[in-house]
C-alpha cells in the first residue's frame, strides 16, 4: 500500500512538476545561428541576428533581424520585437564582430556567452572589415546559401588549407587569459557584394590593433602546429640561378615559386633568460610544384641552391614580422609563454610582458628540404 | 458407489451402464462390439474417433478371435500381443481411461475389464521453426507433443547424463511436465528451486508452457521475460550444455530456459555457427538495435521539443521545414506514428500471412506517405518511428522485443514533459528495476552486476574455439571446463 501512494505521489509529481520547463519546440523559435556586433551612436550596441523561422508558407527559412540596446542582452532584446518567435541562441556558429567593435574590445560582450550554458563555447570568432551589419544584411539572392552559415563553412572548411585562423569561443578565451599569448581572428570584407576572407586580424588581449596578410598567418601557424598539405609562394631573387636557366629569354630580375608543404614544424628556446634571446628552428618539407622561369632541376646543385634561398627568404619573413609585432605589441607566436614557462619568469604579467616584448631578440633557422619536383596526388 | 466393482455383469448391462454415463447423443461415438468365441460372449468398447482402428483390427481384433482355446482375462493379459495392458472394475476408471483412447475387452462373467493403449494421436509434423527462424544450422522445430519433443532432445544429447524429471500438474486436467538438464553440469540449486516451484503450483489446469513461465517467474508484475522460450531443440541442448534448466510442457512446443539473463535475450544460435567474428558483430549489432529501439522515438520528441541545440545545422533546416507545417506538438506527432506502427503489427499478425503481407506493405507505404502528405507528421519522424520498429524487431526473443517496445511508451512521455533530462530518468528506473530482479534467484543483469568480467567473453561477444573452454560462471555450474583447455591449445604435427 505504502508502495502505492509512493507511485502515485511520483506519478502526480512527474505531471505537476512538467510545467517548470519551457518547451521550444523547434518550429515555434527563432533559432539564431550568427550573431553580429557592431557600435551603434550613443555608447550603444546594435546586434544583427541571422536566425532561421520556420513557416509553412514561405521557403525563406533566414531572416535578418536587428536591435540596439546598451548590453548584450538589451540588443537582444530589442532584436525580439522584431521577430514573430522568441529568439534563442543556443545554436550560435559564429560571431562576427565589426571593426570599430573589435578595436574596442570585444571581452564585455562575451560575458553572457561564457557564463550562459545554453550557448555554444563552440562557436567560431571572426571580424568584419567594416561593420557586422554589412556582411550580415547583404541580398541572399547573390549567396548559395545563408550569409552566417556560409561565413561559417568558410572557416571550418578552408582553416586548415588556406591560412583562415579558425578560433572557437573557448579558444579564444583559453589564449585571452594565457599570459604571454595573442590571438588573431579572421577578418571578412565585401568585395561585389560577397564576403571574402582577405587578411587576419592580431589582437592585444581582447582589442584588435592590426592586420596580418594570409602569407604572415602562415608563419604563426608553423610556429603553433605542425603545418601540412599548406601552399607557400615565394619569389626569389633569380641571379643565383644564372647558370642553371634554360635557354630562353628573361625579363624578370626574380623568380616565382610555389611550393606545398609536405610538414612542416618548429620548435622554440629560451637561450638566454636576461638578454631576451629566443631561438626558433623550424623544419620544412617542400615539394616544389610550380617556377616561373625555368630553371633545370635536374642537378642536384640546384636543389640544394634552392633549399638555401629559401631558407634566406624564410629566415627574412620571420625577422620582418616579428618586428611589425613588436611594434603592434602583439605576440601571436606566444614567446611569452616560453619566457613564463622558465621558472624564473613564472611570474610574469600581462603588462611586464608588453613592455618586454619589443625588446626580445629571435634567431629563426629554417632547414628546408625539398622532397621532389612534382605533384602526384 | 462407482468407485466399487459393477463387475460381473451382462453385456448389455454393461452396455447400458457405460452408455448412460454420457450426455445426449454423444453416446454414438462409443464403439460397442459384441463377439461369440468358443461359447464366451464378448465385448469390445472404446471411443471410436480416439481409436486406431487399423491397428485395433490387426493387432486385437485378429488374435482375438482366430485364437483356438476360450479367453480369460489371464490370458488376455499374457498372450495378447498388444503392450500397456491394465485392468479396471469400477465405472469412473473405466471412464477416465477411455478418454485417453484406450480399448477394452470385457469378457461376460469375468471380474474385470482389461484395456489396452490403442490410442492415435493427431499431431503436426516437426516443422522448421517459425518464431526463431535460422538461416544455417539445423531447422526442426519443436512440436505439440511431449513424446516427439523429449525423442527430439534426447536424441541430441544421447547421455545417461542428462535428467528428465516428470512432474504432474494440474488437477482437471492434469499434464506432464518435464524438468531437463544435465545431472554433472547444472547447479543443484537452481534445479531444486526449479522443482520446489513446479511441484507446488496449486491449479486445476496448466494451458502452456508461456503459462507455466507466468506462474513460476520471479517478479509477477514486471514487463520484462525472465525464462527464455525456444522452439529450437539444438539451442535448449546447447543451453543445457551451459548448465541451464530446460522445462518442456505436455502440449507445448515451447520449451523453457532457466535461468536466463537479460542479454541472453539478445543471443541467436546463429552467433554460435558463424565464425567467432561475424557472431560477435551480430549480436553486439542486435543489442546496440535495442537500445536504439527505445530511445530513438524519446529522443526526437526530447530534441523536438527542449534540446534543439543537439540538432546538427543542417539537420535543422530540413527538421524545422518538415515540422512548421505539423499542427500537433511532438509527442502527439509521436504518439499517432507510433499507434500506426502498432495497429500494423497487430493487424500484420493476426490476419492470415498473405493478406498481412500485403496489409503491411500497403499499409505502411499508404499511411507512411500520406500521413507526411496531409501534414500529420514530419518526414524524419516517420524515419525514426521504422528505424526504431525495424531495431526492436531484430531481438531474437519476441517477447523482448514486445515489452522493449511497450517501455517506450512511458519513456516518450518522459521526453516530452522533460526533455533528455527526462529519458535519463526513464532509463535510471528500468535500470532500477532490472538491477533488482532475479531469473530463477540468478541476478538478471549479470555479468553486469554482479561484475563478472570474464563472463563478457561469452555474453556480449565470442571468442575463438579454443578460448571457449571455461562456461559462463554467473549461472555457477558444477563443472566450470566444458574440455581441457591447455590440450585444446597444443598444435600437433601430422606426423606426431
Amino acid at each position: 500500500m505504502i508502495r502505492l501512494t509512493k507511485l502515485t505521489l511520483l506519478l502526480f509529481l512527474t505531471l505537476l512538476l512538467s510545467s517548470c520547463i519551457d518547451s521550444q519546440e523547434i518550429e515555434k523559435i527563432g533559432i539564431i545561428n550568427t550573431r553580429g556586433m557592431d557600435v551603434a551612436e550613443d555608447d550603444r550596441l546594435k546586434t544583427t541576428l541571422s536566425v532561421f523561422q520556420f513557416s509553412k508558407q514561405s521557403q525563406q527559412i533566414t531572416e535578418i533581424i536587428t536591435g540596439e540596446g546598451k548590453t548584450v542582452d538589451g540588443a537582444m532584446e530589442d532584436a525580439e520585437h522584431a521577430s514573430v518567435y522568441k529568439l534563442v541562441p543556443g545554436n550560435i556558429k559564429l560571431s562576427l564582430y565589426g571593426r570599430e567593435m573589435a578595436e574596442q574590445g570585444i571581452l564585455p560582450l562575451m560575458d553572457t556567452q561564457t557564463r550562459d550554458a545554453r550557448i555554444s563555447d563552440l562557436m567560431y570568432l571572426a571580424v568584419s572589415k567594416t561593420t557586422a551589419y554589412e556582411i550580415l544584411s547583404i541580398e541572399e539572392q547573390n549567396m548559395p546559401m545563408d550569409v552566417g552559415m556560409f561565413l561559417h563553412g568558410i572557416i571550418e572548411n578552408h582553416s586548415t588549407d588556406h591560412n583562415i585562423p579558425r578560433k572557437t569561443l573557448q579558444d579564444f578565451l583559453r589564449i585571452y587569459y594565457d599570459i604571454g599569448q595573442d590571438n588573431i581572428l579572421p577578418i571578412f570584407e565585401l568585395k561585389d557584394e560577397m564576403p571574402y576572407h582577405t587578411s587576419s586580424a592580431v589582437f592585444q588581449g581582447d582589442r584588435m590593433i592590426g592586420e596580418l596578410s594570409h602569407e604572415e598567418i602562415l608563419l604563426i601557424n608553423l610556429m603553433d602546429r605542425v603545418v601540412k598539405k599548406q601552399r607557400i609562394e615565394l619569389t626569389l631573387p633569380l641571379e643565383p640561378f644564372k647558370k642553371f636557366l634554360e635557354k630562353r629569354e628573361h625579363r624578370n630580375k626574380e623568380a616565382n615559386f610555389v611550393f606545398y608543404i609536405k610538414k612542416g614544424t618548429s620548435n622554440t628556446k629560451l637561450l638566454d633568460m636576461n638578454k631576451l634571446h629566443f631561438e626558433t628552428n623550424t623544419t620544412l618539407l617542400l615539394r616544389l610544384s610550380e617556377q616561373s622561369v625555368g630553371i633545370i632541376l635536374e642537378d642536384k646543385k640546384v636543389n640544394d641552391l634552392i633549399e638555401q634561398e629559401v631558407k634566406k627568404e624564410m629566415e627574412e619573413q620571420f625577422q620582418k614580422l616579428l618586428s611589425k609585432l613588436q611594434k603592434l605589441e602583439a605576440d601571436p607566436f606566444g614567446y611569452g609563454r616560453y619566457y613564463k614557462s622558465n621558472p624564473k619568469g613564472k611570474d610574469l604579467t600581462r603588462d611586464e610582458w608588453r613592455e618586454v616584448l619589443p625588446n626580445i631578440k629571435v634567431t629563426f633557422n629554417v632547414d628546408v628540404e625539398i622532397l621532389n619536383h612534382g605533384v602526384t596526388d | 458407489m462407482k468407485t466399487t466393482s459393477i463387475f460381473p455383469l451382462k453385456l448389455n448391462e454393461l452396455e447400458f451402464l457405460i452408455k448412460s454415463n454420457f450426455e445426449k447423443n454423444a453416446d454414438e461415438d462409443l464403439l460397442f462390439s459384441f463377439y461369440e468365441h468358443q461359447g464366451k460372449k464378448v465385448v469390445v468398447f472404446g471411443i471410436l474417433y480416439l481409436l486406431d482402428i487399423q491397428k485395433l483390427e490387426s493387432a486385437l481384433l485378429a488374435p482375438l478371435l482366430n485364437a483356438s482355446e476360450p479367453w480369460t482375462v489371464k490370458r488376455l493379459k499374457n498372450e495378447l500381443p498388444v503392450g500397456n495392458s491394465s485392468l479396471a472394475s469400477s465405472v469412473d476408471i473405466i471412464l477416465t481411461q477411455l478418454f485417453l483412447g484406450k480399448i477394452f475387452i470385457y469378457i461376460e462373467g469375468e471380474d474385470e475389464a482389461i484395456s489396452y493403449v490403442l490410442s492415435k494421436k493427431m499431431q503436426r509434423s516437426i516443422e522448421k521453426s517459425e518464431t526463431e527462424s535460422v538461416v544455417i544450422g539445423p531447422q526442426p522445430a519443436f512440436i505439440e507433443s511431449l513424446e516427439t519433443n523429449l525423442n527430439l532432445l534426447q536424441n541430441l544429447l544421447p547421455t545417461p547424463d542428462l535428467v528428465l524429471e516428470k512432474i504432474m500438474v494440474g488437477t482437471a486436467p492434469t499434464r506432464e511436465v518435464r524438468i531437463a538438464y544435465m545431472k554433472s553440469i547444472a547447479n543443484t540449486t537452481d534445479v531444486n528451486t526449479m522443482r520446489q516451484r513446479i511441484q507446488d503450483l496449486k491449479i486445476d489446469e496448466l494451458e502452456d508452457s508461456t503459462v507455466l513461465t507466468q506462474y513460476i517467474s520471479d517478479s509477477s508484475i514486471s514487463l520484462f521475460p525472465q525464462f527464455y522460450l525456444t522452439e529450437l531443440p539444438n539451442r535448449v541442448a546447447y543451453t543445457l550444455q551451459e548448465g541451464k534448466i530446460g522445462v518442456l510442457v505436455e502440449n507445448s512446443p515451447l520449451c523453457i530456459i532457466a535461468p536466463s539473463t537479460f542479454f541472453s535475450f539478445f543471443e541467436t544460435m546463429e552467433d554460435k555457427y558463424m565464425r567467432w567474428p561475424v557472431g560477435s558483430a551480430l549480436r553486439m549489432i542486435r543489442m546496440i538495435a535495442a537500445v536504439l529501439a527505445l530511445l530513438l522515438t524519446p529522443l526526437y520528441v526530447a530534441i523536438v521539443t527542449y534540446q534543439y541545440e543537439l540538432i546538427p545545422t543542417e539537420l535543422l533546416i530540413s527538421l524545422g521545414q518538415s515540422r512548421a507545417g505539423v499542427p500537433f506538438p511532438p509527442i502527439i506527432e509521436a504518439l499517432i506514428i507510433e499507434l500506426f506502427i502498432e495497429l500494423l503489427r497487430e493487424a500484420g499478425a493476426r490476419l492470415p500471412t498473405k493478406v498481412g503481407q500485403t496489409m503491411g506493405i500497403v499499409g505502411g507505404i499508404v499511411i507512411g506517405q500520406a500521413a507526411v502528405d496531409a501534414g500529420l507528421t514530419s518526414n524524419i519522424l516517420i524515419i525514426v518511428v521504422a528505424a526504431s520498429a525495424l531495431a526492436s524487431y531484430t531481438s531474437p526473443s519476441y517477447s523482448m522485443g514486445t515489452t522493449i517496445r511497450i517501455i517506450r511508451f512511458p519513456i516518450i512521455f518522459l521526453a516530452s514533459l522533460y526533455g533528455i533530462l527526462g529519458i535519463m530518468f526513464g532509463i535510471c528506473l528500468v535500470l532500477i528495476h532490472l538491477l533488482k530482479m532475479t531469473s530463477l534467484g540468478r541476478p538478471y543483469i549479470a555479468p553486469l552486476y554482479p561484475l563478472k568480467v570474464e563472463d563478457f567473453s561469452s555474453v556480449f561477444f565470442r571468442l575463438p574455439p579454443a578460448d571457449t573452454a571455461k562456461r559462463a560462471t554467473m549461472y555457477q555450474p558444477k563443472d566450470p571446463f566444458r574440455y581441457s583447455a591447455r590440450n585444446a591449445k597444443r598444435k600437433r604435427d601430422i606426423d606426431e
